[in-house]
């Protein structure tokens, strides 16, 4: 998605996911957690089609199943027996813990196959450089290194299988071998190399004054009034929660799954905060349309 | 500085005070109250590494060895769970000592996840790796782990430690869902990933007994040979 709310500045869209996986979390409670999930599949949907999804639908099928069944299987509790399976009680209240569980991590998955889309390594450094410096860099050079090792490693290879060494054939005790000596190999020809890269890093003033970055974000206006938005949003989320509101207390006495007056509030801003990357790109569409 | 750094210590031990607390009165939260934890948990090495002024082929060096971690998967990709990733963890933490060792790990966690993706287990991956080389740079000193023998038990404690350290997310949702917690869960949801433990230690304990002495040999050499990391 290369669409406005990518466009935003990167502390946007990173609190934006991290207030979101934070709701997700912590509004235990099957309408909220539905909603939730609705709005994401719907996200997801309008975004590419499902087509990111696609190759961590497995994963997330499984996940979510296994947790869902693991709550019923080993907790007895509860006073809504919905039936027996030789002599082990499936209560409705395990079920609820366990499918609500299920749906929570579902949608904290999904909301980071849409972080993995949006939070470029770009902007997660950007971010970084403000607060810990030298950890962004070392961050940032790894990075560039793993592109480069893997050219290494092909070429390794290529030596290798020319003096009849591959580690696609043979006894696997010998592939083992014949593989870490490729890294070992690598080791010791990037080790020599490393030094070149630093020693250009200080000719080139590494260390003398801030470091710039490649790409500047420049929080504007825009930026601002959003994370304000944003924040009001989740806050009003939280003094909620702390309150009791937007979650379903189980145990000891489960109360109705209905909702009070006063929590449909809650859901109209927590369903507002979750859709906010949805309502910006639906916004734009309008005032394309408008503009033309 | 040296105030304000007190400041900002004693303000991540408040807030993870805060967090047990909040842990104690919101046993529905486990999972994410965990997240905040390991969070801060990272901070504290991560400011002392912060305070470090490095140079920069001591970065460089740093950088590449969490590249050779992430990447050394690549010619093993044919035969599963062998990953050569815990052993240059280890072995570095071992020659360069635990906070380098603490860094190489973090950071070769985070950078093979910002490649192949980010997900709720990118914490605990990054705190078992991390920990994987604290543990054995702190030990380096030590009797047991000059022989061989010490590495190879090393090897397999952790073969199996970091398996557990990674299913700790998925328990933790589970945990959060009233009493399925139990001594009996837990071992079920343990014993389900022992098979790949215990070929993750098979082949740290291979790789130990071919290549720790080639390895440290290299490693130490060029460590002595440029001056770096003698802090």
């Amino acid at each position: 998605m290369k669409g406005r709310f990518y466009a935003f500045h990167p502390i946007v869209n990173f609190s934006y996911y991290m207030g979101a996986i934070l709701l997700v979390m912590i509004n235990q409670h099957p309408i909220f957690l539905f909603v939730a999930f609705s709005i994401l599949i719907t996200f997801h949907f309008f975004n590419d089609c499902f087509n990111h999804m696609k190759q961590w639908l497995f994963f997330m099928f499984t996940t979510g199943i296994l947790i869902f069944l693991i709550n019923p299987l080993f907790n007895e509790r509860g006073r809504h027996v919905l039936f027996e399976v030789m002599g082990h009680r499936v209560t409705l209240e395990a079920s609820l813990y366990g499918g609500m569980s299920a749906l929570s991590i579902i949608s904290v998955l999904m909301l980071f196959i849409s972080y993995n889309e949006v939070m470029t390594p770009n902007k997660l450094l950007f971010l970084f450089s403000k607060f810990l410096p030298q950890f962004a860099i070392l961050l940032m050079l790894t990075l560039r290194f793993i592109p480069l090792m893997r050219r290494r490693l092909d070429e390794i290879a290529a030596v290798q299988v020319s003096k009849g060494i591959s580690v696609k054939q043979g006894p696997w005790k010998e592939r083992i071998k014949k593989g870490m000596l490729y890294v070992q190999i690598l080791l010791t020809y990037s080790l020599e190399e490393a030094i070149q890269t630093a020693d250009s890093m200080k000719a080139r003033g590494y260390g003398q004054k801030k470091r710039s970055t490649y790409e500047y974000f420049r929080l504007n206006k825009k930026d601002s009034l959003t994370l304000l938005f944003l924040v009001i949003l989740l806050s009003i989320c939280l003094y909620g929660r702390f309150t009791g509101l937007g979650t379903l207390t189980i145990y000891p006495l489960m109360e109705s799954i209905g909702l009070v007056p006063v929590e449909y509030f809650i859901l109209l801003v927590y369903a507002l905060f979750l859709c906010f990357p949805l309502l910006v790109e639906i916004g734009e569409v309008i005032r394309w349309r408008l503009l033309n | 500085m040296q105030i304000r750094s007190k400041i900002v210590y004693a303000g991540l031990f408040i807030f993870m005070v805060g967090l047990l607390w909040l842990s104690l009165r919101y046993s529905d939260n486990y999972l994410l109250l965990s997240f905040g934890f390991v969070l801060i948990s990272f901070l504290f090495i991560i400011l002392r590494f912060e305070k470090r002024k490095m140079e920069a082929r001591e970065l460089v060096l740093l950088a590449v060895l969490a590249a050779i971690a992430a990447v050394g998967r690549i010619p093993f990709a044919s035969i599963p769970s062998v990953q050569p990733t815990t052993f240059v963890i280890m072995i570095s933490g071992l020659v360069f000592g635990a906070e380098s060792g603490f860094m190489i790990g973090v950071i070769a966690a985070l950078a093979s996840n910002m490649i192949l993706g980010q997900g709720p287990w990118t914490p605990w991956q990054m705190m078992a790796w991390g920990l994987v080389g604290l543990t054995a740079g702190l030990f380096n000193q030590s009797r047991l782990m000059s022989t061989l023998k010490g590495k190879i038990i090393f090897g397999i404690v952790w073969g199996f430690l970091f398996g557990w350290i990674m299913n700790l997310w998925s328990l933790l949702a589970i945990a959060q869902s009233g009493e399925a917690l139990n001594i009996k869960s837990i071992y079920t949801y343990l014993a389900s990933s022992v098979l790949f433990d215990f070929f993750h230690s098979i082949s740290n304990v291979i790789f130990l007994v071919l290549f720790s002495k080639s390895w440290i040999k290299i490693l130490t050499r060029f460590k002595r040979k440029y001056g770096l990391m003698e802090k």
